[in-house]
């Protein structure tokens, strides 16, 4: 049977129509021509031919599509609305899930990505929490490299980092990703070369000498314009020149799945990583493992363990330290982990805002899907009669499922069409949104099958959810009952209630989240972080080779100190904000050195000045001071000192006898969040890089400074060199770009989910009147007030909504103990989350109900009655 | 195809026959050609004529143009495709051996 055919004749009914009618014409003719009987019924032929001729199925299926589209077309609005919500819900879920799966399911394109799998080990932190690490020092990759030799190809690759380099002078810097990686890597990887050559295990013999770097075709194509117009370049980076000397394949663009590296160097142009061997090592990469076919994960990971352990005695054993700091570096942890889908900071970073937003995003999907159901079933229930009549005349209850679904089908269909093109514009937009500025995150967002693939999903779970109540209810029409009284078999059954009450559940759910995301950030934007970061510039240098004598570094300063612009500037050892903190082992007392003891900090005359950070007793240190002096905080007073005046007072730190002859302000070192912890700080003279904070006069910019400076540096310092130049203030304000983002996308879904559920509200409400008209009619025409017709309006309608806050509110306390570690000191309980929550919804609803009520108590019983 | 009853059956073998031999033939000259044939004995209905012509055209065993009949009116005619050749050499040995196997048992019983 020719199924194209008749495919095609139900998509040109006229003409299978006419021919039909046409051969039946002309057989009558005939038949009257030789005189016989009358043809019967025509109509009932025609049908049975048109029924061969045609497949029924399909037939039915465009008799509804072009119905379900006068349908739409009609209600013009409400159709806009409609696609409109399901096209937010649909397009954040869709650009949640080019996330998800840029950033998380999709495979490293290396050779067997599933032997591949990475290190990482747990321990006690400074703060007592236990947390996980991959960074390894040298030594250790050695150790392990040798213990699974034959077994597994064991890598090193330190992080992505953002790092100055130089095609020029000193002036024209640009940032770039570098990459450490051991040269076996790339031909472990199975990778080819775009041009040139790639890194080999040649490049990790000749050691720190040999100068040579790949770049990614990305970069090459950003910033050369074709890979092979980069080779053969050369780049400083810190004191040395490197050779481009190949170009890696397209796809390849990093260990981390979708974050796109820049420049890669052999492993052992790195000096920190093989400098030494002890704790103190440069602790910056990673160590993958490609395990060799059939070699099993856990008795490499049994073998991983002993050389880890035992490296570790041996730094131990030549480094000897308080027991508590000996006990927690032991005390480590070693996982072999699958890496498959690379290991990145973005995984570790972002899952969980990620995961916020993606689960805000699917929320307000179902809350469309229950607003559209909504709306759709009251429709549903408004068409009852035609239902009835449909039915009465011989349809059948799946043509009227059918009648429904393919309505809502096209609803789905548009809404995925338009959710597509909204995540193909707002998925880079939430990228760049993630990004602090230092450290940019560019990950490779395919637009791709799978991302059409999940649209297409969506539209028909969107369709269904959405589609299946009204569809039910249609078909459960009883067409006597619809037909005897139209409007009594219309009234909202238990499953409407349902969809208003999780409605506005969800538009609750949506709206805490968002109010606990906002709360909290405001929180952490107004605490004080007890200095002044606003006007200060960090310039960190280091020197190459020898640690310079103070003088130079103090002649650095007073040459920076005279530029114009320039309030005050001082050393620190490394700046605060970063993320890192020195814990020393202090001994106050007969107290013993504890792993959570104090932390230190070195910081040079007028530092605490620059930074804005107030003395509150004795003096700043001297200029070139070196002696057993330190300045302490407040917490390190209250601690340790009960409160009482420690100035005099000495304390044994790395069991030297210091004397305390001041106190500053707290402060926040770490980071925003973390508690005020005692801290020592100790005078710095003369170290091999420091940190140089310079205070700007007011409405300076850094750019104006950042030039000068590296030409100073270059020009009168040539033992120095500049690595950095940035904002403190950026480094705070860095912090927050997270829960900046997810907080301004929070508040955006919770907007959104508000005015769709007053949309929803209204559809009910005002249903709810045009059914009872009569009723209230009837009601004001016995004498009762437009008050009691309010109020019994609003009992009715109010029971659901009201339900359903509860339930959104129980929901999400739920929720915000997941969320916790995202919060900052604020607690959904907290009057400032849950009031405008309530606040925006009893706004939303009333402005849905307030039309709807008028309208009742308007009615004119006279005319109400008549029209029944 | 799904064949319900054995008379569907006989009215397409009975179509296919007869555009063998006097193709092409419209509906009503197929109808009064049964009817002539068989002398009366086998009356086709028109409501099964048309849908079955239909479902074979769809199916490809005979195949329609408009043409004008001896009288000069415009008419379907039908005549036998390859493919309802082959269908009538099926049709007919089907038919031949249930007749014959009816036969048998009518004469045994």
């Amino acid at each position: 049977m020719s199924y194209w055919s008749r495919i095609r004749n139900a998509l040109r009914p006229e003409r299978v129509e006419r021919e039909i009618a046409g051969e039946i014409e002309s057989h009558l003719e005939e038949e009257r021509a030789a005189g016989g009987a009358a043809f019967g019924s025509p109509l009932r032929y025609r049908e049975a031919s048109r029924d061969a001729k045609v497949a029924p199925w399909l037939d039915s299926l465009r008799a509804d599509a072009v119905f379900a589209w006068r349908q739409l077309t009609k209600r013009k609005t409400a159709t806009l609305v409609v696609v409109l919500s399901l096209a937010t819900g649909i397009g954040a879920v869709l650009s949640g899930f080019r996330l998800v799966d840029a950033g998380f399911l999709r495979t490293l394109p290396v050779r067997d990505p599933h032997r591949l799998h990475f290190l990482r080990y747990t321990m006690t932190n400074i703060d007592g929490a236990s947390s996980p690490r991959d960074s390894f020092s040298y030594a250790e990759f050695r150790a392990m490299r040798a213990a699974l030799a034959g077994e597994a190809e064991v890598m090193m690759a330190s992080f992505a980092d953002r790092q100055d380099i130089t095609f020029g002078g000193h002036a024209e810097v640009e940032k770039v990703s570098r990459q450490f990686v051991s040269g076996a890597a790339f031909e472990n990887f199975g990778l080819a070369p775009a041009a040139g050559r790639l890194l080999g295990r040649g490049d990790d013999d000749a050691g720190a000498n040999h100068r040579v770097s790949v770049v990614t075709h990305d970069y090459a194509q950003r910033r050369f314009g074709s890979a092979a117009a980069a080779m053969g370049r050369s780049f400083r980076y810190l004191e040395a020149m490197y050779e481009i000397v190949g170009v890696i394949e397209p796809k390849f663009t990093g260990t981390s799945t979708g974050v796109v590296m820049d420049v890669f160097i052999p492993l052992l142009a790195n000096e920190g990583a093989t400098r030494g061997s002890g704790a103190s090592d440069d602790r910056s990469a990673r160590i993958l493992v490609h395990l060799a076919p059939g070699a099993a994960p856990e008795r490499a990971a049994g073998k991983l363990r002993a050389a880890f352990r035992r490296e570790r005695e041996a730094v131990v054993k030549r480094h000897p330290t308080a027991k508590a700091f000996a006990d927690a570096y032991l005390g480590a942890r070693l996982n072999l982990l699958p890496a498959a889908n690379g290991i990145s900071n973005f995984e570790r970073d972002f899952r969980f805002p990620v995961a916020i937003l993606t689960g805000t995003a699917i929320l307000l999907l179902l809350l469309c899907c229950a607003g559209v159901a909504n709306l759709l079933t009251i429709q549903a229930a408004a068409r009852g009669r035609e239902m009835a009549l449909r039915i009465s005349i011989g349809a059948g209850r799946r043509r009227l499922i059918q009648l429904v679904l393919v309505e809502s089908l096209m609803l789905g269909a548009a809404a995925a069409v338009a959710g597509m093109l909204f995540a193909w514009w707002s998925a880079p937009l939430v990228v760049s949104g993630l990004n602090p500025p230092d450290n940019p995150v560019r990950l490779q967002l395919a637009m791709d099958g799978r991302v059409v693939l999940a649209a297409l999903a969506l539209a028909f779970a969107v369709t269904i959810l959405s589609g299946l109540p009204a569809a039910l209810r249609a078909q459960a029409t009883a067409p006597s009952e619809a037909l005897k009284d139209g409007a009594a078999s219309i009234a909202p059954g238990r499953a409407g209630l349902l969809l208003t009450a999780a409605q506005v559940a969800f538009c609750v759910l949506v709206c805490f989240v968002a109010g606990l995301l906002g709360g909290s950030l405001r929180r952490l934007d107004a605490q004080d972080i007890g200095f002044a970061p606003e006007r200060v510039l960090l310039m960190e240098t280091a020197a190459s080779g020898e640690a310079p004598p103070f003088e130079t570094w103090n002649q650095l300063r007073e040459r920076v100190t005279a530029m114009p612009g320039v309030e005050a500037a001082a050393w620190s050892g490394w700046p605060v904000q970063t993320g890192g903190a020195n814990i020393g082992q202090i001994q106050v007392g007969a107290r013993p050195v504890e792993i959570q003891g104090p932390y230190t900090f070195q910081a040079a005359a007028g530092w605490f000045d620059a930074m804005g950070i107030p003395m509150i007793e004795g003096r700043d240190f001297r200029p070139g001071e070196n002696g057993p002096a330190a300045i302490v905080n407040r917490q390190f007073a209250r601690h340790y000192f009960e409160g009482r005046s420690p100035i005099g007072q000495t304390f044994t730190a790395w069991n030297q006898r210091v004397e305390i002859v001041g106190v500053v302000g707290d402060f926040r070192m770490r980071d925003i969040r973390e508690n005020i912890r005692p801290t020592a700080f100790f005078p710095l003279a003369g170290s091999r890089s420091g940190a140089l904070a310079i205070r700007l006069r007011p409405g300076l910019k850094q750019a104006a400074l950042a030039g000068p400076l590296r030409t100073l540096v270059a020009e009168a310092f040539p033992r120095l060199r500049v690595d950095d130049i940035r904002m403190q203030d950026d480094l705070v304000k860095a912090q927050t770009v997270r829960e900046r983002l997810v907080a301004g996308l929070a508040g955006f879904f919770g907007a959104v989910a508000l005015v769709l559920a007053g949309i929803g509200l209204y559809g009910v409400f005002a249903h709810s009147v045009a059914r009872r008209s009569r009723e209230f009619a009837i009601r004001m025409a016995l004498g009762a007030g437009s008050r009691a017709v309010a109020a019994n309006v609003l009992r009715e309608t109010l029971i659901a909504p009201v339900l359903g806050a509860a339930a959104g509110l129980l929901a999400g306390r739920g929720v915000e103990s997941r969320l916790r570690p995202f919060l900052f000191e604020i607690s959904g309980l907290d009057s400032a989350v849950i009031g405008p929550v309530l606040l925006a919804l009893a706004a939303a609803a009333a402005a849905a109900a307030i039309p709807a009520v008028l309208r009742a108590t308007r009615i004119d019983p006279a005319r109400a009655l008549r029209a029944e | 195809m799904a064949r319900t009853d054995a008379l569907q059956g006989s009215l397409d073998l009975l179509v296919l026959k007869l555009l063998a031999k006097r193709a092409p033939l419209h509906g009503y000259a197929l109808m009064a050609a049964i009817q002539e044939i068989s002398e009366d004995a086998l009356r086709v209905e028109q409501g099964s004529l048309y849908p079955a012509l239909h479902r074979m055209e769809e199916g490809g065993w005979i195949s329609a143009e408009w043409v004008s009949s001896d009288a000069g009116r415009r008419v379907r005619a039908y005549s036998l495709t390859r493919a309802g050749r082959k269908e009538l050499e099926d049709a007919a040995r089907r038919w031949s051996s249930v007749t014959s196997a009816v036969n048998r048992v009518l004469r045994m019983a």
